[in-house]
This record gives C-alpha cells, sequence and structure tokens, in this order.
C-alpha cells in the first residue's frame, strides 16, 4: 500500500502535513538566512579582511617565514593547526557575537523579530556564518601549507582538522553571544577585544602551553581554547593527553553556560529600546 | 478569539524605569480603517506601535492584535512594519533583500510586483549602501509589504523623502490601505496624517487627547480660518457663537469660524481699512497646535478624569 493511501486511511495525514510543511519552512527560510549572511559578510571588506585575513597572515609569518630550525616539520603542522583554532574563535567571537550585537544596535535585530521568520533562525543561520567561514579559513591555510611546505598531514587529517575547526567555532559564538547582549552594542566588540588576545595566550596556540608557568598553566586549563585547541592537536599526536570527552564536556558547558546567559540578557534587553 | 477589531486595547499602560509612556490607553482599530498617529515626541506613539509590534510588553490592561496576543506568530505573518530604524545590512542589493524577506511569508508579493509598488524598478541591482536616503526608505518599505500584510504599521515612512517620491508612497499606501488593509501610521508631518488618515489620533503624555476624522477635528476650531491684519478690539468677537477660536499677535489677527461670511461682514464693518484679508478652510495643523495647547490638555485632562 502507498504511505501516501496508507496515512490518508489512518487520518494521519492531517497530522502529518502541517509540521511537514512547517519543517520545510523553517528549512526554506534557514537556507536562505545563512546564504544571505555568507553573502553579506564576504562582501564586508572589513569583515573579510580581518577575520579571513588575520589567521592567514600570522600562519605566513610564522608558519612558514620563520625558520624555526630542527623542529621544522612540527612547527609547520602546529602552525597550520594553531592559526586554524585562532581562525575558528575569530570567526566566532567577532563574526558572530559583535555582529550580533551590532546589528541589535542597529535595528535590523528588531525588525527580523517583528517579521514572521522564527528568531532562532537568525541566530542558527549566523552560526552557520561562522562555521562556514571557519572551514575557509582553514581550507585556505591548508591549501597554502600545502603548495608551499611539504606538510605532512594526511588527508584524514586535515579534513579532521576541518571538522574539529569548524565545531569548536559554537562555543566561541556562545562566548560572543553572550558578550554581546551582556554589554551594550557600542561597547561589545571592545569587551571581545579585550578577551581575545589573553584566551590566545592562555589557550597554548601562540605561545606553547608548557611554556607557560605553572600558575597560568592552571588557568588555562579552565578556558575553552585549551580544550578547543588540545582537541586539534590531538590530530598530530601533541596533545597533553587528557580524554577527548573532558574537552568535549567543557566546550559543552561553555556553550550551554553563554548561551543561557545570553538568553536571559537578550529576554531583559528586549524590553528596551535597541531591540 | 474574538477577531472584531484588528486592534484591541483596553486601559493599557506602560511605563519604562518609572517614566510613564502610555496611561489608562484604550483604543480599538476596526479591520481597513486608517488611524494615524500625532503628537509630540515622546507622547507615546512609538510605545503604542512597538506594543502592537509584540516588541514591548503592558504593563496593564489587555492588548490583542487580530484576537491574539501581540508577536504571535500568526500576528506577524499577518503584518508589515516599517520602523524609524531598520539597520538593513548595506552590502546586499535590493533584490536580495527582498528575496530573502519573501521566504518569511506564506504568500507573498512577488518580487516585481514589490519593485513595482515601491518604485524601486532599476535598483533591483544597486546594494543598499548605494542607494539615496530615499530609496531605502522606498525598499524598507518594500519589506514592511512583502507579506501582503492585513495590517500595515509605518513609523514615519516619508521621512527623507523628496516631495515627487513622498507623494507617490501616499498615494501607494492610500491605494493598498482601507477595506481590508488597516493602516497605523505615525507622522510628524500633518499633510500625510490628512492625506492618509480616516481616523485621528493626537497623543499627548501617553494619553490620547482628540479621536476623530480629520473633518471633524478642523470643525472643533472652526472649519474656516479669516485671518487679516487689522488693531480691532477682539473682545467684540468673544460673543460671537460661530466664532470658535481667535488669535491676535501684533495686529494679525486669526479667527476660526463655522460660517465665515456674517463673520467677514461683521470684521469688515468694525475696520473697513483692514489689510491681507484672507479666508480659506481651517487646516489640521491649526486643529493640531489648538489642540495641544495647554489650556486645551489641561481641559482636556479635567474631562477625562
Amino acid at each position: 500500500m502507498p504511505i501516501y493511501t496508507y496515512l490518508h486511511q489512518h487520518k494521519l495525514m492531517s497530522t502529518i502535513a502541517p509540521v511537514f510543511e512547517q519543517s520545510s519552512h523553517f528549512c526554506r527560510v534557514l537556507l536562505a538566512e545563512s546564504y544571505t549572511e555568507f553573502l553579506k559578510c564576504l562582501r564586508t571588506p572589513a569583515f573579510a579582511s580581518a577575520i579571513l585575513g588575520f589567521p592567514v597572515i600570522v600562519y605566513l609569518f610564522c608558519g612558514l617565514v620563520i625558520d624555526w630550525g630542527e623542529t621544522i616539520e612540527r612547527s609547520h603542522q602546529f602552525w597550520i593547526i594553531a592559526t586554524s583554532s585562532i581562525g575558528a574563535i575569530g570567526t566566532g567571537m567577532f563574526g558572530f557575537g559583535v555582529y550580533v550585537a551590532n546589528e541589535r544596535g542597529q535595528g535590523w535585530l528588531l525588525l527580523k523579530r517583528v517579521s514572521p521568520m522564527p528568531i532562532i533562525v537568525y541566530f542558527l543561520a549566523k552560526a552557520l556564518m561562522a562555521v562556514a567561514f571557519s572551514i575557509l579559513i582553514s581550507c585556505i591555510i591548508l591549501a597554502i601549507g600545502h603548495a608551499f611546505v611539504s606538510l605532512q598531514l594526511s588527508l584524514v587529517q586535515s579534513a579532521l582538522l576541518v571538522v574539529v575547526v569548524s565545531l569548536s567555532t559554537i562555543p566561541y559564538c556562545m562566548i560572543g553571544l553572550l558578550c554581546g547582549f551582556m554589554t551594550g552594542p557600542n561597547t561589545a566588540h571592545a569587551v571581545v577585544n579585550v578577551l581575545y588576545l589573553p584566551l590566545l595566550l592562555l589557550g597554548g596556540i601562540i605561545i606553547p602551553f608548557d611554556v607557560l608557568p605553572k600558575f597560568v598553566q592552571s588557568i588555562a586549563l579552565f578556558t575553552p581554547v585549551f580544550h578547543s585547541s588540545q582537541l586539534a592537536f590531538k590530530l598530530i599526536d601533541t596533545s597533553l593527553g587528557y580524554p577527548i570527552l573532558l574537552h568535549l564536556l567543557v566546550l559543552s558547558a561553555y556553550s550551554v553556560v553563554c548561551v543561557s546567559l545570553a538568553g536571559f540578557f537578550y529576554s531583559r534587553e528586549k524590553a528596551r529600546t535597541f531591540g | 478569539m474574538n477577531e472584531e477589531f484588528v486592534v484591541d486595547a483596553m486601559n493599557i499602560a506602560k511605563s519604562y524605569n518609572n517614566i510613564t509612556a502610555l496611561t489608562d490607553f484604550s483604543l480599538q482599530v476596526s479591520r481597513g480603517q486608517r488611524c494615524v498617529l500625532l503628537g509630540p515626541n515622546g507622547a507615546g506613539k512609538s510605545t503604542f506601535l512597538n506594543l502592537v509590534l509584540g516588541v514591548l510588553s503592558v504593563d496593564q490592561g489587555s492588548l490583542t492584535v487580530f484576537g491574539k496576543t501581540p508577536g504571535h506568530i500568526s500576528v506577524r505573518r499577518r503584518t508589515g512594519s516599517m520602523l524609524q530604524i531598520s539597520g538593513i545590512p548595506s552590502t546586499l542589493t535590493v533584490r536580495e533583500h527582498l528575496k530573502l524577506f519573501r521566504t518569511y511569508y506564506h504568500q507573498p508579493f512577488s518580487t516585481d510586483e514589490l519593485v513595482h509598488i515601491a518604485r524601486l524598478e532599476g535598483l533591483e541591482r544597486r546594494t543598499f549602501g548605494s542607494l539615496s536616503g530615499g530609496q531605502q526608505q522606498r525598499l524598507n518599505f518594500a519589506l514592511a509589504l512583502c507579506g501582503n500584510p492585513k495590517l500595515l504599521i509605518l513609523d514615519e515612512p516619508s521621512t527623507s523623502h523628496d516631495v515627487e517620491t513622498r507623494l507617490a508612497l501616499w498615494d501607494e499606501v492610500d491605494q493598498l490601505t482601507g477595506t481590508e488593509r488597516t493602516l497605523l501610521l505615525a507622522t510628524h508631518n500633518l499633510q500625510e496624517a490628512e492625506k492618509l488618515g480616516d481616523r485621528i489620533l493626537i497623543f499627548h503624555n501617553g494619553r490620547v487627547i482628540a479621536d476623530s476624522s480629520p473633518e471633524k477635528l478642523r470643525s472643533m476650531i472652526g472649519t474656516t480660518e479669516i485671518s487679516a491684519q487689522t488693531n480691532v478690539n477682539v473682545e467684540v468677537f468673544e460673543s460671537n457663537q460661530q466664532v470658535k477660536r481667535i488669535e491676535h499677535v501684533n495686529s494679525h489677527l486669526k479667527l476660526y469660524v463655522t460660517e465665515a461670511e456674517s463673520t467677514v461682514s461683521q470684521l469688515l464693518q468694525l475696520d473697513p481699512n483692514l489689510k491681507n484679508l484672507a479666508v480659506q478652510p481651517a487646516s489640521l495643523q491649526d486643529a493640531y497646535l489648538h489642540l495641544l495647547a495647554p489650556t486645551q490638555v489641561d481641559e482636556h485632562y479635567r474631562t477625562s478624569v
């Protein structure tokens, strides 16, 4: 019996059809919103140059220009992973958080709120855009690495790096979102800037973790950057050996706490002027 | 749910940080009505629109839109809004913006229809950032219309429009609203109010101090304005039942009357040498200024208590 006839006979069609229609509408809106979001950011020179440019420049300088002597092989791999992680952090915190804050200040978020678009789509699309940019950054860095040095990173390792980096963008989106809603629209950029560099330094991305003083190391263990970079360093067997589950748990906890707090600040702000 | 009224507000109140934005406010807007919200800055117009849009929630009283809570998805699907500040991203083209907004609705206008209605022909491939202020407002208007809304909310829509575009926008709004489509328009432009409104609400300090048609509002101060340069003793006109209002500043006399002929005769008898005599219909602006004059506002509050 064809499924359509079966559903009709059991009067399930009237139940399933609206759900199906709603889901397909949701997906259609999400697709359009994500595509537009990506286009919008790609066409914004400040965004493209800062978010895309910074990790690539760091890689070109530290990964290619500086001669690390005997450790050159490992340093190529280290800088590929480190700069890809920098890309994910920057995209999440600046590309997601600061942009949401700006658009809230300019009234764009308010216009979205009064439209019939589910507001979750707005945030999902921004997160997808951030993930897409992280993937793009990793791919550019990997392509440069493979083109200019004999990078000893297999295709599987490269693919896994892209997956790890893209997923680790999410907690930074949530941190950026919290910064965006906790502070005013005009101060979000400054607050994220204040957080960004210490996070990079503590996470063992710019300065190797074992070089950091002991008390700094003990602080670093609680930062999300440490855990996301450790996940990435596992790909080249240079992690400190903590279990993957611990890293995932810490990053998930950061995401949940930040999104919950952001939700609280968002609902508090909703009643104010910059919607 | 009762859908008799598109907007049904009963004794609502709203304050922010101990500042009262709306107090004891009631309003019913029927389908197809075209309501214009007038009033000085801070009078409560935008607060009311934000409550209708579901952006703010009422502190007291009840407010429904299409019989539902403001902000409900079914309400948002039937409402189109053009806000004063929209922060439309500058790097996307007109067509991209329209295509995106159309996806939010189940039965939207086509992109070409929107381009035509908002007079955006030839600008479809231009980015929002490269448009002039008036063109940007036209795109903003087109976005409000995307879903073929039953309730159109416009907050100062003709700001930064040149004269031609403003007139064209008024024509479009005039054609699009009424009968099936309800309009809520907040403006400071009294010409706009007169052209588009069949119901004028004048806000002052969070209350509505006048709610009537433009014609009735004008007739409140007399339907005709007589002006002249003269030094007659204006006390003579105070006993004239046809004279609704007298203004006399530096020998410039203005009388708002219900019947002009006899008052003009009386004025000419009193001062045959008067200069610059003019007789014209009273404007909405005259009525507006009259209603917002401190004595009138006080009187309204005294009578409404």
